[in-house]
């Protein structure tokens, strides 16, 4: 039995940049070329309405435009949302069902022609009902969109099926960008292999799998913007490289996060020269079992599963080595529609109890027949905060291990913790062991798809 | 000569046949599926009618035979095929990653060369002596001292030694820019990779360059040679080291084959875009065609380096002629 673990991760962490002065409101100085990492291998394609990797944003996102944004000079928040091609946002009406949007005049691709409603239909229709062959990774976040029209060149209509109060949010998508209709119409798999959007930079070139430059658009819409003269991203997915980078200022600027060891390390070094953005990341932990397979079509077992972990000592826990901190239910935490640390409480896997949460989840699993379950979780191979998640479970499985031998007077043959962290550094695959065993068994994977497995019982 | 040659070369046919067929079965071994992989990696909701489109377009629906001979016949009308991962062609996925490895491959084995016979040589002329000892020591540490260890060290020294000494530490590039472009930064970016991966090449070397030596100096012809009194340089130069160079060259041409697609970890540690990486990128993605050619690259050039050794021996040793 395997099942898929996932610390679904999006958002900013701890962000280091070398610039000059402090963290503080600055002045934006104008000029300059951005270098800065992107911390994964470069994506398939460059199309954000199939791509689900956050390294697909990061590398092309600057050269779009989207309809509407989350404020970027106040990414945090939950609640706001901005126009960057519409002119305003709109009052939805016919009991909220219809959302019309004008669109700015004044914007050129970057082919010099005019940017008009036609366009974002046409690239709204892609996202939301894709043609046959095409993808869209997000066509379940409209479900509510019943039609898209665009009566003028500068009126774009969603009409929905059902008032939404998620229809917003999902329409400021950063994936969401808008392509010219012109060029969809000739092919529609163009944007994957090609880049030409509406955005603050224009595309100049893409080293496969190494980097992507832009230069400045002279035409940009929001006038005065963008500051930089041009911007290159370097594609690293290893978070060594990237760090080292930062240090050796052959880069400025990551914007995925670093462990606090290696912000410490910089900020050390660099001192007034660098700046650290820290804040929450939107960290699913999420543990997603396959329910047409027995033991998980059991709710009683996958009940157990969310009763099992500890999220309240396992943040602290994690917050010193990896970038996770603060518990937080679906909405992210300090957001006014998120759930207060007392409602969370009520919710199963939040309970503050865990010895009671565990009783709980053994109680279940005796119930479901399940009282020795075992199961594989498999975990993505990617430094942080995937490995450094599991590692820390290996690592407290081999403690109380350890633990219970003590106890026990018995000798203590388990392994030290180091174990189990370098052979899953290796991308290998352990069998924890069993309360009363020596070991852990070992067993190395083959490449596969670049995740590392993990056996753990119960 | 050239029969030699023309033979060798028809001989490399079944060679890379066989490899074909080997690396289309393995790929195919391989759990899951690149549709899958492509467009759900993120967790994204897959159409199911997508992935058969996906697996349509690929031609993964057809026959295993008709797709090995597709794979066979591509090649054979010189069409590589396109990447099912990015959907460029694997020519142009190549071309992007073949420079910077074969530089570095040509530049660890220039390093390997040049530390490796001289010293080799020394060491085997001064057995048992304090001046063996070190090289032996540098050898043995050499073997055992992983190259991306090596790399990650000399990197972290490179920056440390840069900013107390500056105060600004200094790391060199992560992008690379063929030579021709700029000579000063391609330079600066993969000389350090390929004298970490050239002392480790370097060791291998020197302990076979003294092997052979050894066993070279003890036969009869240099025995004969000493006692006619010809000069210790020229019994070196011109019959114990001639000689002693046949494994040596084969060793040396086996290690730069490897090199053009083995140096998966230090292309990471170094941030490096080359062809280890991809293969490690193709195979994860279980992008079958992409993953062929670079096998089909790798077979090649061992092939190639074979055959060069070969034609060296001949000059090394006249008495082996090409039937």
């Amino acid at each position: 039995m395997s099942l898929r673990t996932g610390l679904w991760a999006a958002g900013l962490g701890l962000a280091a940049a070398i610039a000059a002065g402090s963290a503080g409101a600055q002045t934006p100085k104008r000029g300059g070329t951005l270098t800065y990492m992107i911390s994964a291998d470069a994506s398939p394609s460059f199309d954000g309405h199939r791509e689900t990797t956050f390294a697909t944003v990061h590398a092309v996102a600057p050269y779009y435009s989207v309809l509407i944004r989350v404020p970027p000079d106040n990414p945090a928040s939950t609640t706001e949302f901005v126009c960057d091609l519409c002119t305003e946002m709109p009052k939805p009406t016919d009991g909220g069902k219809t959302y019309a949007f004008k669109i700015r005049p004044d914007v050129k691709w970057h082919d010099g022609s005019k940017l008009t409603a036609k366009d974002v239909l046409a690239s709204w229709n892609k996202i939301v009902f894709p043609p046959q062959g095409i993808t869209s990774a997000r066509v379940s976040y409209y479900s509510m969109v019943e039609k898209i029209e665009a009566p003028d060149d500068s009126t774009v209509v969603f009409r929905l099926k059902y008032p939404s109060a998620a229809f917003i949010p999902a329409l400021a998508d950063p994936f969401t960008w808008i392509y010219k209709k012109e060029t969809l119409d000739k092919d529609p798999h163009w944007y994957e292999k090609n880049i030409m959007g509406s955005g603050p930079f224009k595309f100049v070139s893409y080293e496969i799998g190494q980097s992507i430059k832009g230069v400045r658009n002279p035409d940009y819409y929001h006038k005065g913007q963008p500051y930089l003269d041009a911007i290159e991203g370097i594609f690293a997915a290893k978070q060594s490289v990237r760090v080292d980078a930062i240090r050796g200022d052959r880069a400025a600027i990551e914007f995925r996060g670093m462990p606090p060891s290696a912000r410490d390390e910089l900020v050390k070094e660099a001192g007034k020269e660098i700046v650290v953005q820290d804040s929450d990341w939107n960290c699913g932990n999420i543990i997603t079992a396959n329910h047409k397979k027995k033991p998980f079509d059991d709710v009683r077992v996958r009940r157990a599963l969310a009763l099992a972990v500890d999220q309240w000592k396992g943040a602290p826990a994690l917050s010193k080595i990896a970038i996770v901190r603060s518990v937080g239910g679906i909405v992210f935490p300090g957001s006014p529609l998120a759930a207060t640390k007392e409602e969370l409480q009520q919710m199963v896997g939040y309970w503050p109890d865990i010895e009671k949460a565990r009783a709980e989840a053994r109680r279940l699993l005796k119930e479901a027949g399940a009282e020795n379950l075992k199961f594989e979780l498999i975990n993505r191979n990617v430094d942080q905060p995937y490995m450094l998640y599991s590692e820390d479970l290996a690592d407290r499985r081999v403690e109380e291990d350890r633990r219970d031998r003590r106890a026990e007077g018995g000798a203590d043959r388990s392994l030290v913790p180091g174990d189990a962290r370098r052979h899953l550094r290796r991308g290998g695959r352990c069998e924890l062991p069993e309360r009363g065993q020596s070991r852990p068994r070992y067993q190395q994977v083959s490449a596969a798809d670049g995740l590392s497995r993990e056996l753990r019982r119960l | 000569m050239y029969r030699y040659i023309v033979k060798r070369l028809l001989l490399a046919v079944p060679t890379l046949v066989g490899a074909a067929a080997l690396v289309f079965v393995l790929m195919r071994l391989i759990p899951g599926d690149i549709c899958v992989i492509r467009l759900g990696s993120g967790g994204a909701h897959v159409d199911p009618a997508s992935v058969e489109a996906c697996r349509l377009q690929l031609g993964l629906n057809n026959p295993m035979i008709v797709q090995f001979l597709d794979f066979l016949w591509s090649y054979i009308t010189l069409d590589f095929g396109t990447s099912m991962w990015s959907g460029h062609p694997v020519t142009h996925e190549i071309a992007a990653r073949l420079p910077v490895s074969l530089q570095i491959a040509l530049m660890a084995t220039v390093i390997a060369i040049l530390i490796a016979i001289p010293l080799g040589t020394i060491s085997a002329l001064r057995e048992n002596t304090w001046l063996d000892h070190i090289v032996r020591m540098v050898a043995i540490a050499g073997i055992a001292t992983p190259s991306f260890w090596l790399g990650i060290m000399s990197l972290v020294l490179v920056l440390d030694i840069t900013y107390l000494a500056t105060g600004k530490p200094w790391m060199p590039p992560i992008d690379y820019v063929p030579f021709w472009q700029d000579p000063i930064r391609n330079l600066s970016m993969v000389l350090l990779p390929a004298i970490t991966v050239g002392y480790r090449y370097s060791a291998v070397t020197m302990r076979m360059t003294r092997s052979a030596m050894l066993e070279v100096l003890r036969e009869d012809y240099i025995r004969t040679a000493r006692s006619k009194g010809l000069l210790e340089q020229i019994i070196v130069n011109r019959h114990a080291l001639k000689n002693a160079l046949l494994p040596v060259v084969t060793l040396i041409g086996i290690e730069f084959a490897f090199l053009i697609g083995g140096l998966v970890v230090t292309e990471q540690v170094f941030n490096l875009n080359g062809i280890g990486r991809l293969f490690v990128q193709a195979v994860q993605n279980q992008d079958n065609v992409l993953t062929q050619a670079l096998v089909m690259l790798v077979v090649v050039i061992f092939v190639v380096t074979n055959l060069v050794v070969d034609l060296l021996y001949a000059w090394l040793d006249p008495r082996i002629r090409f039937s």
